[in-house]
């Protein structure tokens, strides 16, 4: 039975929405890292100062948002109230991780030289941005290719190369 | 295209093993990017995640596969369900040693539960089932396994993890998998 294989992404405004949003807040909060995930840990913008790698900032948003729901889990067990923010002081950086409404999370790595009471007076106006923006996600097929399953198989035994 | 896979079972089942034998031989084939991350307990035990990604190109669209273990240690429970939140596909790993036996399936039972309280149902989520450690003497029958294990009828794998036997053909099967049942439709003629 032959298959379409879509490949989705963010449609163009949302992608350029989310981009404004998290540029405007690196300047004002002199933020190094801003990144926004699912709530699988998967990055959806983000912006980071100087440059990293990107399978760094895919790392760093898996165990932000690990951290995040290991909190949720926690908050759940003591029969507390969900957390909203989680936030840890580290020697040189601090980390603020941000739940946005539907299901996302927004992570920040700020340097010790800002006040976090100024980041968090910004982030509000992020997160409110943020949330309007992704309550009109909408993703758009850019890619598809016609496959069967045991072709598909085949082809990706042979890009990943031979059976031990 | 994004996808984030899971490797669960027992403790002690190789989901560790799968993953840093993966990792090493899709290293070596230049189809990583970057380090793996390693959280273990002082006894080298997984406290909270084993990742790395895998970034594959195929026909043009670029994969980018996040693999992931929970820890299997029962005290770590907690830690597992933070892992599993947004997972696209899963891999079983199950210990064939016949004393495992008990293990192994409180452990399907218990993942049912975790998803099942995020919204998501492990019967429709894409599995593959990787029965590992086939090399012992008394290492289970198939069919027996097949009957306690796989309660999707998915794909299933005989690997000998800590020699790198089936470790691929897992992760072959399980992109397939997710791909087919997340990413595609039957094209319409």
């Amino acid at each position: 039975m032959e298959l379409d294989l879509i490949e989705y992404d963010l449609d163009k405004d949302t992608k350029v929405a989310l981009e404004q949003a998290i540029g405007n807040f690196m300047l004002k909060s002199q933020a190094k890292l801003v990144v926004l995930t699912d709530d699988g840990g998967r990055i959806l913008a983000y912006q980071a100062n100087p440059k990293t790698e990107d399978y760094q900032t895919e790392f760093a948003a898996s165990i932000m948002s690990g951290m995040f729901l290991a909190a949720m889990e926690m908050s759940k067990m003591l029969k507390m109230e969900e957390p909203d923010l989680l936030q840890f002081e580290g020697k040189s950086m601090d980390v603020i991780v941000k739940y946005i409404k539907p299901r996302f999370l927004l992570g920040i790595l700020v340097g010790k030289s800002v006040s976090i009471g100024t980041v968090r007076l910004f982030l509000r106006e992020l997160a409110q941005n943020l949330e309007s923006v992704l309550a009109n996600i909408k993703k758009v097929p850019v890619k598809t290719v016609k496959i069967d399953a045991a072709t598909l198989e085949e082809k990706l035994s042979k890009i990943i190369g031979g059976m031990l | 295209m994004k996808l984030k896979i899971v490797y669960f079972g027992s403790s002690l089942a190789g989901k560790s093993t799968n993953i840093k034998k993966l990792y090493s031989i899709l290293k070596e084939r230049g189809l990583v990017k970057g380090d793996l991350i390693s959280m273990e307990t002082e006894e080298n035990r997984t406290f909270f995640i084993e990742m790395f990604i895998s970034s594959i190109n195929l026909f043009g669209i670029d994969l980018e596969v996040k693999l992931m273990t929970t820890p299997g240690q029962f005290r770590l429970h907690p830690l597992r369900k933070a892992i599993m939140k947004g997972v696209d596909g899963l891999v079983f790993v199950v210990d064939s040693d016949p004393q495992r036996r008990d293990i192994n399936f409180l452990v399907l039972r218990e993942t049912a539960a975790v998803l099942k309280e995020q919204g998501e149902d492990l019967l429709n989520l894409p599995v593959v089932v990787q029965y590992n450690k086939r090399d012992l003497p008394n290492a289970m029958d198939i069919e027996s396994m097949e009957m306690l294990f796989n309660p999707w009828a998915t794909d299933y794998v005989e690997a000998i993890a800590i020699q790198g036997k089936g470790v691929l053909e897992t992760f072959v099967k399980i992109v397939k998998n997710v791909l087919i049942s997340k990413h595609a439709k039957i094209s319409p003629l």
